[in-house]
């Protein structure tokens, strides 16, 4: 059939060739398996491209918004300060936007604070090689990277006192930002990872509401609960934070929802 | 804030992580056109129809060192395949086992010694490519079949792994590989993922689109005039089947995969063991890297976009590295306090990265094997392939650097590491 389009003819043989003997469907060897090139494989993507630009341009406020009243509202029950900066931007120089961070800078580290970074890192890393290097080895790897991660931030903090010119706002700035971003790449990266495949267009979409929902949900206490830690240890612990639960995180979150989304059975 | 250093060095930082961001936007545009292929090209499996014919002689090779627990159930399935007798033979090599591997082998031979031929070697250089080579030099049979000892083949496997050597242009054939102690904890869960993306999707995408599928050294067989064309085995490669992949293109050997002639394996189920199995791989790759990217840049043999898959294909080991300079360019800038890239290019580098390492595949990669394999549920471990991504991370880039420093400029000896089997009464 290369080069023609299938003839009503050709459907019907076609649907014969994988009937069995009581009228059910034979269905391929996963080794030849493969989806058919259907309108919906172009059209879902091109449609939930669409709708989910849209919603973006319609919504970004409310999101926005969201993030702003989660700040104010658990700030204040934090015993934080509670003043809030405004930082504003254009997504794609397309659509402004206007995120609100927690305006303060976090407290510099003391020599007290380096002191117990430095006896933290050293058991942390003793701990992971004794207890976790069997069965859990990945976690000992990953406990091993964030404390050398910390020594290294440690140690810059030291030697080069003042070149580090990071504060929280924009540490939660960047990091709100940085989840804009992820929120307008994520339909472009969902048409060809996920519409494409032959699921019915309500499984795609509720998967997308789930994506791009879960990710508007958890950014702002995320971003929350880096403030909280770094106020209560002093931003020596910024950099590990932002390295291992900053971007990394949110890109995970978007990973397993997305595989949640595509293991559905709808 | 005051200069702490000076613009270039700032220059030079942002430089290497763009550069490592746009490799491995490549490695990421690459496994997208794979996935997409495989979802929806023509999918080519042009000997998948021959059913009978004049079959060829063949030699199946079992190179077996220490492998009590699984070398029985191997040589069984190996003597029940559908294949003509009279051309067909078992060689099973005891290379210097220091368990009952020799006894289990003995008992095996005396249910079918019409069919298997035991060796045992206790002199010369130990490991699989020694094996290889000794054996494949006295063999008289048209092709020749790997097999490891902990793999279970199918009735009908050496047919379908003998059919495409009908066409005289193929050199090696390779099958798909499927664990089946996945059961087993997290990591065999996670390494049935990361074998689904690899076979299901991208040797079936390579294979669909012209390019060079990869001879694995399993579950593999070799046309032995092309094998000995070619110099025959290397014992001094790290990863003697990548290394005959390439040889066999260079003279103008095509290798093919055939994704129906599945084969069942243990896959590693402790960490220790799995970071020793991708070391060797990372080691043995990089080492045809070095021996054999020049000539396939300027191979007569080798289509223009057979050469480019080809290159990309040698380069997928050394990705660990760069990601790793580019991490570390990354947090110094962080720490100097410059503004690090655009949130685009961090999204991209974060996306991208979690998926551009050695054959560890994308996550979209993998979502498209697991939806063609019909078992989606699997799917939802997979922000746990995290922990793979990182410990894969960490021993390539070890062993690529140990290549550098061990092997090359200090010569070490290579030593041949052995894969633990956890078949019956646990590892052995």
């Amino acid at each position: 059939m290369a080069g023609r389009s299938p003839t009503a003819g050709w459907r019907v043989l076609e649907r014969l060739r994988f009937q069995s003997h009581s009228g059910r469907v034979i269905r391929r060897h996963r080794a030849l398996q493969r989806i058919d090139f259907q309108r919906a494989s172009i059209v879902h993507p091109v449609l939930l491209l669409l709708a989910a630009y849209a919603a973006l341009a319609f919504g970004i406020d409310l999101i926005t918004d969201f993030w702003t009243a989660t700040f104010a509202f658990w700030l204040p029950h934090l015993a934080l300060p509670t003043l809030l900066e405004a930082r504003s931007g254009t997504l794609l120089n397309l659509l402004p936007y206007t995120v609100a961070a927690p305006a303060f800078d976090g407290r510099q580290p003391d020599f007290a604070a380096a002191r117990i970074s430095l006896v933290a890192c050293v058991v942390a890393m003793s701990l992971a090689v004794a207890v976790l290097r069997r069965a859990a080895l990945p976690i000992g790897y990953l406990v091993w990277a964030a404390s050398l991660i910390q020594l290294v931030a440690t140690a810059s903090f030291w030697l080069v006192p003042g070149a580090f010119t990071h504060t929280i706002t924009s540490h939660v700035g960047s990091g709100l930002e940085f989840a804009l971003i992820l929120l307008v790449f994520t339909p472009m990266l969902l048409a060809f990872s996920y519409y494409v495949f032959d699921y019915p267009l309500a499984h795609k979409l509720c998967g997308s509401v789930v994506i791009l929902g879960g990710i508007i949900l958890v950014t702002p206490y995320q971003y929350l609960m880096h403030v909280v830690l770094i106020d209560s240890a002093s931003i020596i612990v910024m950099p590990v934070i932002y390295v291992l639960f900053g971007y990394l995180f949110s890109i995970a979150v978007f990973i397993a929802l997305y595989a949640y989304a595509m293991s559905w059975d709808l | 804030m005051p200069a702490v250093v000076s613009p270039w060095v700032v220059a030079a930082l942002k430089g290497i992580v763009m550069l490592v961001l746009m490799l491995i936007v490549i490695y990421t545009v690459r496994h997208l056109v794979f996935t997409l292929n495989r979802l929806f090209g023509r999918q080519r499996h042009p000997y998948l129809d021959i059913d009978s014919a004049d079959w060829p002689s063949v030699t199946v090779i079992v190179p077996a060192h220490n492998e009590r627990a699984v070398i029985a159930h191997a040589l069984d399935a190996l003597v029940d395949v559908d294949y003509p007798e009279d051309r067909y033979t078992v060689i099973v090599v005891d290379d210097r086992s220091t368990d009952t591997t020799w006894d289990e082998i003995s008992a095996c031979v005396a249910r079918a010694p019409q069919l298997i031929r035991p060796l045992r070697r206790d002199h010369g250089q130990a490991g699989k490519a020694a094996v290889l080579s000794e054996v494949s030099t006295s063999l008289d049979s048209e092709l020749l079949i790997v097999f490891d000892a902990d793999y279970l083949p199918g009735r009908g496997l050496i047919k379908q792994l003998a059919a495409p050597f009908f066409d005289a242009e193929v050199g090696a054939v390779m099958g798909r590989v499927v664990p089946h102690n996945t059961a087993s904890n997290l990591l065999t869960r996670l390494l049935d993922l990361e074998r689904a993306g690899g076979y299901q999707v991208d040797q079936q995408a390579r294979m669909n689109l012209h390019l060079l599928p990869q001879y694995g050294g399993s579950v593999g067989g070799v046309r032995v005039s092309a094998l000995r064309a070619a110099g025959g085995w290397r014992t001094d490669a790290y990863a003697e089947d990548t290394d005959l992949t390439y040889r066999l293109l260079l003279i103008g050997f095509k290798t093919v995969y055939e994704n129906r002639c599945e084969c069942y394996e243990e896959v590693p189920e402790i960490w220790q063991e799995r970071n020793r199995q991708i070391m060797r791989w990372a080691k043995g790759h990089n080492q045809a890297a070095l021996r054999y990217a020049r000539q396939t840049l300027t191979s007569p043999h080798v289509r223009p976009t057979e050469r480019i898959d080809a290159l990309l294909l040698l380069g997928v080991y050394l990705i660990a590295p760069f990601l790793f300079m580019g991490f570390l360019a990354a947090f110094t800038l962080y720490l100097l306090g410059e503004p690090l890239l655009p949130s685009g290019a961090l999204v991209l580098f974060g996306l991208t990265s979690f998926g551009a390492l050695g054959n560890f595949a994308a996550f979209f990669e993998i979502a498209a094997a697991i939806h063609l394999d019909r078992s989606r549920r699997r799917l939802r471990l997979l922000p746990f392939n995290f922990l793979n991504f990182l410990a894969s991370f960490i021993n390539i880039t070890r062993a690529t650097l140990g290549l550098l420093f061990n092997d090359t400029l200090l010569r070490r000896e290579l030593r041949w590491e052995k894969t633990a089997r956890y078949r019956g009464n646990g590892s052995s």
